[in-house]
C-alpha cells in the first residue's frame, strides 16, 4: 500500500518505473561471456590448425619441443582474444550507437592483431615470411572481430527479447491493477451510497415527516394558520437543505456534476461551489488551454474522474483540517516523447495550518495516491509557499484526438 | 409584451414537462411550440426561427442541456436559452458563455413550480435579459477576495435584484428607492467591477460577474 511521507518530504516520482521483481537483463555480462567462449574456441581451433599444417612435425624435429610450441600458440591466441574482449568492453560498446559499435570492435581487433602476429612469428615452428605474417594478421583480425561482434550481437538480441517480455508483463500487470482498482472503487462508492441512503438520509427524511405531522396535528387542534404556514416553510427549507447536502453529494460521489463537459469546466464548477468565505483561484496552464482549444475534452473520462476526485479530496482536506481560507488550484499538461501521451500536472496550494494537522487526512489521500500510482502517476503532499499545504500530483493520459466541434462533443452523453 | 413568445421545452421527466407546458400555455402571450423529452428530438424540431425561448433541463437522459443550448443557439443566434436544474449548477454554464452567442438565464426546478416566477423569467429572457434563480440569488454571498466583495451592501443589494432579471424600475420599487438611485448604484457597480460597454451588455456582464464571484452558503 502506498504511504504518503509523514514529514512532508517529497516522495521520489514513480512515473515510468520498472517492475522491480523482474531482474533486468545485463547485456554486457552476456556479451563478455559469449565473446570469451568464442575466443577460447577460436584458440583451440588455431591449435588444431597449427598441428594439422605441419607445426607439430617441425616442432618434433627441432629442439623446441612440441608441448612448449603448442602451449605458446594457444596462449598467444587466447591472450589476443581476451585482449579484444577486454579492450572492447572497457570502451563500453553499449554506449555507442550500433553503427559505431561494430567499427569499434573491428578497430580493437585490428590493433590487437598486430602484437599477435609478431608473437606468432616468434614461435619457432611457424614460417617467418611476409606472406605468412600478412595472412596471420588478417586471419587474426577477422577471427577476433567475428568472435566478439557475435557475442555483442547475441547479447543485444537476448536483451531486446527480455525487455519486450518485461514490457508485456508490465502492461499486463498494470491492466490487472487498473481493473482491480476500478472494482474496489466501485465497491467503495456503492457501500458509501448505500450507507448514506440507509443512514443519514432516511433519518433526516423521517424527521421532516414527523415535523410535518406535528404541524398538521397542531392545525387540527386549532392553531392559527399563519403560524403553521411559517412552520411549513421551515420544513420546506429543511427539505431543500437535505436535497442540497445529502442527495446532491450522493449523486456527486457517483458522478460529479459537470464532469461530462470536460476537466476544466468540472474544476471551475468545483471552485464556484465552495462556500463564499473561501477565496479560490484557478490557473489553467497554457499547454492545457491549447489542448482544450484544439479538442473539447482532451483528457479521457477515466483520468478526468481520478483527477477531479483527487483535487476535491485535497481541497476538502485544506478546508476541513487545514482551516484554509484561500485555495490556489493550478492545472497544466506536460508533453512526453510520444505526441499522444501527456501527463496532467496539478498543484493545490492553501493558506491553512499546513501539514502539522495533516494526520487525519492521510487515509483519504493515500487512497487517491494509490489510484494515481496504479495509473503510472504519483501524489505528494508537502509544505506550500502560500503558507499551508501543497498537494501535487501527476497523472499520465492518452489525449483524445477526435473533437466533434465544441457543441457536438458536448452533446454526446459520454 | 404585445408580441407572442414562442417557447420550446426540453425536459426528460414527464411530470415536470407537463407542468411547464401547462403553466406556460395558460399565459396569454406565451405559446409552447415544442415540448420534447431529449436532446436528440430537440435537435430535430428546434429549427432556426421557430422558437424564441428554449427551456432546457441540464440533465437529459441522452445528453447535457448545456451542450444542447450551445448547439441550438449557434444554429439560431436569436434563440434565448433558459436552463433548468434541480441542483445548483449555476456556476456551470458561465464558462460556456464564451462559446454561446448570448447569455443564458437559469432557474432551479424548485422556483419553476412558482407560476409567477416562471412566467416572469421566461418573458424577461425572451426580451434579452439574463434571469438567475431568485432563491439561489438570495442565498448568494460575495466570494472572499473578489471584486464583488468590495461592493457596499447597498450596491450588492441592487446587483442581486439585477441578477434576478429585474428592470431598474422594478429594482427601485422592490427597494423602495427611486430609479435614479438605482442608476447611480449601477454606475458605481460597473466601475468597481471594471465593466465597460453599452447598456444591456454591461448588465449581462454584471450578472456574469455575480455568478462568478459569489457562493451559496447552505449551512446557516
Amino acid at each position: 500500500m502506498a504511504r504518503l511521507p509523514r514529514d512532508g518530504r517529497r516522495r521520489r516520482p514513480t512515473l515510468y518505473r520498472t517492475v522491480k521483481d523482474l531482474p533486468l537483463h545485463d547485456p554486457t555480462r552476456t556479451g563478455v561471456l559469449l565473446a570469451t567462449i568464442n575466443v577460447v574456441l577460436y584458440s583451440l581451433m588455431s591449435l588444431a590448425t597449427w598441428a594439422g599444417w605441419g607445426g607439430w612435425y617441425i616442432a618434433a624435429n627441432s629442439g623446441a619441443g612440441i608441448l612448449a610450441e603448442a602451449l605458446a600458440v594457444t596462449v598467444i591466441n587466447l591472450t589476443y582474444g581476451l585482449l579484444v574482449v577486454g579492450g572492447t568492453f572497457l570502451l563500453h560498446p553499449r554506449r555507442w550507437p550500433p553503427r559505431v559499435r561494430y567499427v569499434l570492435i573491428a578497430a580493437v581487433s585490428l590493433v590487437a592483431s598486430f602484437p599477435r602476429t609478431l608473437a606468432m612469428r616468434g614461435v619457432h615452428s611457424t614460417p617467418a615470411d611476409t606472406t605468412y605474417m600478412l595472412t596471420e594478421w588478417v586471419a587474426g583480425f577477422t577471427a577476433g572481430f567475428v568472435a566478439v561482434a557475435a557475442g555483442v550481437f547475441t547479447a543485444e538480441l537476448v536483451s531486446r527479447a527480455r525487455a519486450e517480455e518485461a514490457r508485456r508483463l508490465r502492461a499486463a500487470r498494470s491492466a490487472a491493477r487498473a481493473v482491480a482498482e476500478l472494482q474496489s472503487e466501485e465497491m467503495r462508492v456503492r457501500r458509501m451510497v448505500a450507507d448514506r441512503l440507509h443512514g443519514t438520509l432516511q433519518y433526516r427524511m423521517v424527521t421532516v415527516t414527523a415535523g410535518l405531522d406535528g404541524v398538521a396535528a397542531r392545525l387540527d387542534d386549532g392553531a392559527p394558520a399563519a403560524e403553521a404556514a411559517a412552520d411549513v416553510r421551515q420544513w420546506a427549507e429543511r427539505l431543500e437543505e437535505i436535497r442540497e447536502e445529502e442527495i446532491r453529494s450522493l449523486s456527486h460521489a457517483v458522478f460529479p456534476a459537470g464532469i461530462e463537459l470536460g476537466t476544466v469546466r468540472a474544476l471551475e464548477l468545483m471552485l464556484r461551489r465552495l462556500p463564499p468565505q473561501i477565496e479560490a483561484h484557478l490557473d489553467i496552464g497554457p499547454a492545457l488551454q491549447r489542448l482544450v482549444d484544439e479538442v473539447e475534452k482532451p483528457i479521457p473520462p477515466a483520468e478526468r474522474l481520478v483527477a477531479v476526485y483527487a483535487i476535491e479530496e485535497g481541497i476538502t482536506n485544506a478546508l476541513r483540517h487545514g482551516r484554509a481560507s484561500r485555495i490556489w488550484l493550478a492545472a497544466e499538461v506536460v508533453p512526453t516523447d510520444d505526441p499522444l501521451a501527456w501527463v496532467l500536472d496539478v498543484t493545490v496550494d492553501d493558506d491553512g495550518s499546513g501539514l502539522a494537522q495533516a494526520e487525519p487526512e492521510l487515509s483519504g489521500l493515500s487512497r487517491h495516491a494509490e489510484r494515481l500510482e496504479g495509473r503510472g502517476g504519483y501524489l505528494t503532499l508537502g509544505p506550500s509557499p502560500r503558507g499551508g499545504a501543497r498537494l501535487h500530483f501527476q497523472l499520465p493520459f492518452t489525449r483524445t484526438l477526435h473533437g466533434e466541434g465544441a457543441a457536438g462533443a458536448l452533446g454526446s452523453p459520454a | 409584451m404585445d408580441q407572442e413568445i414562442r417557447v420550446g421545452i426540453v425536459e426528460d421527466e414527464a411530470l415536470m414537462r407537463g407542468m411547464l407546458e401547462q403553466t406556460l400555455s395558460a399565459e396569454e402571450n406565451l405559446r409552447v411550440v415544442h415540448s420534447v423529452p431529449g436532446a436528440t428530438e430537440a435537435r430535430l424540431v428546434f429549427t432556426p426561427g421557430s422558437v424564441d425561448v428554449a427551456l432546457l433541463d441540464v440533465h437529459l437522459a441522452d445528453g447535457n442541456g448545456v451542450a444542447l443550448g450551445v448547439q441550438l443557439q449557434r444554429q439560431d443566434p436569436n434563440l434565448a436559452v433558459m436552463l433548468l436544474s434541480s441542483e445548483d449548477v449555476m456556476g456551470l454554464y458561465t464558462s460556456v458563455q464564451n462559446e454561446a452567442p448570448k447569455a443564458w438565464s437559469y432557474l432551479s426546478k424548485r422556483s419553476s413550480f412558482a407560476r409567477d416566477v416562471l412566467v416572469r423569467a421566461v418573458a424577461a429572457t425572451a426580451h434579452g435579459q439574463v434571469v438567475l434563480d431568485p432563491y439561489l440569488v438570495q442565498r448568494s454571498e460575495p466570494r472572499a477576495g473578489s471584486a464583488v466583495a468590495d461592493l457596499t451592501p447597498a450596491q450588492f443589494g441592487v446587483l442581486r435584484l439585477v441578477a434576478e432579471g429585474l428592470s431598474n424600475q422594478a429594482v427601485a420599487e422592490r427597494l423602495g428607492i427611486n430609479t435614479r438611485s438605482v442608476e447611480s448604484h449601477l454606475k458605481s457597480i460597473y466601475q468597481r467591477l471594471g465593466i465597460d460597454g453599452d447598456g444591456s451588455n454591461r448588465r449581462v456582464a454584471a450578472v456574469l460577474a455575480f455568478i462568478e464571484q459569489t457562493g451559496r452558503a447552505w449551512r446557516t
